[in-house]
């Protein structure tokens, strides 16, 4: 029993890195946050319920692990805190607000909400009922906050135009559709 | 607010409970392939970023830390 866990462990480790990776841009601080959710899970593996989705356990103790940290740091860098926030704000109108930004700067800009959802669902594989448990709240909010992420995405990769295109074109297309049916339907 | 809203109303026996906890899940998972389609090249970036990490095996130091763990764990 404990080999199955183990093995189950290290597959679900896999993607686990994938997101935290994706999620994170510091290299570091990623591998080091999978490092600490493996260590957790390991200790915890008495509550783990056999046959249950095993990458989901793991995603909600690195989702854990990754909120405590924030807090605990928050708290450390306090007085450093709104210079940095500052700092932070200032650089996307820095760069220009026309700029085309490449995807891993773009990703970066979202919230981490945002980007949690996207990643849950765009790229780890997770249902939006799925990322609503692991995220503790409801699938709806998950779906929104999916298509606002991949909405932002777009429009900070000089995506509106094309897609203002692209949408024309489909609404003209079934425009002329619907009134082939029509015409037929009389 | 509730996401889960809709189900509310109709979800009242106890027993029904698990059978439509399974639909929810198929509609979902039914509802990501079309909103998270292949054919977008913005999602299609993400997944390449997160495959990229997510295909390789785990990294030796992580191997040989649960090697350890299971190790102390059959010897105690």
């Amino acid at each position: 029993m404990s080999d199955t866990f183990t093995d189950d462990l290290v597959e679900a480790l896999k993607s686990l890195r994938g997101f935290a990776r994706t999620f994170h841009r510091d290299a570091a601080r990623a591998e080091d946050l999978v490092q600490e959710t493996m260590l957790k899970a390991w200790s915890k593996r008495e509550q783990f319920k056999e046959g249950t989705n095993m990458r989901a356990w793991l995603f909600t103790i690195l989702r854990n692990t990754y909120l405590s940290e924030l807090r605990k740091t928050k708290r450390e860098v306090e007085d450093v805190d709104g210079a940095l926030t500052e700092r932070l704000a200032d650089k996307p109108a820095q760069e220009g607000h026309m700029a085309m930004l490449d995807f891993r700067t773009a990703l970066g800009k979202l919230n981490d909400e945002q980007r949690e959802a996207l990643i849950l669902v765009g790229a780890s594989g997770f249902s939006y009922d799925e990322a609503a448990d692991i995220v503790g709240t409801a699938p709806g909010t998950i779906k929104s906050r999916v298509s606002r992420a991949r909405k932002l995405l777009g429009e900070m990769m000089g995506e509106t135009d094309q897609s203002l295109f692209e949408d024309d074109a489909t609404v003209r297309a079934a425009g002329a559709e619907g009134l082939d049916q029509a015409a037929q339907a009389l | 607010m509730n996401g889960r809203d809709g189900s509310e109303d109709e979800v009242d026996l106890p027993g029904d409970t698990a059978s439509d906890g399974a639909q929810e899940t198929t509609q979902g998972e039914a509802a990501d392939e079309q909103s998270v389609g292949a054919q977008d090249p913005i999602m299609s970036q993400l997944r390449t970023l997160y495959d990229d990490v997510a295909s390789e095996p785990l990294p030796e130091n992580l191997l040989n830390l649960l090697k350890q763990l299971d190790e102390a764990e059959r010897s105690r």
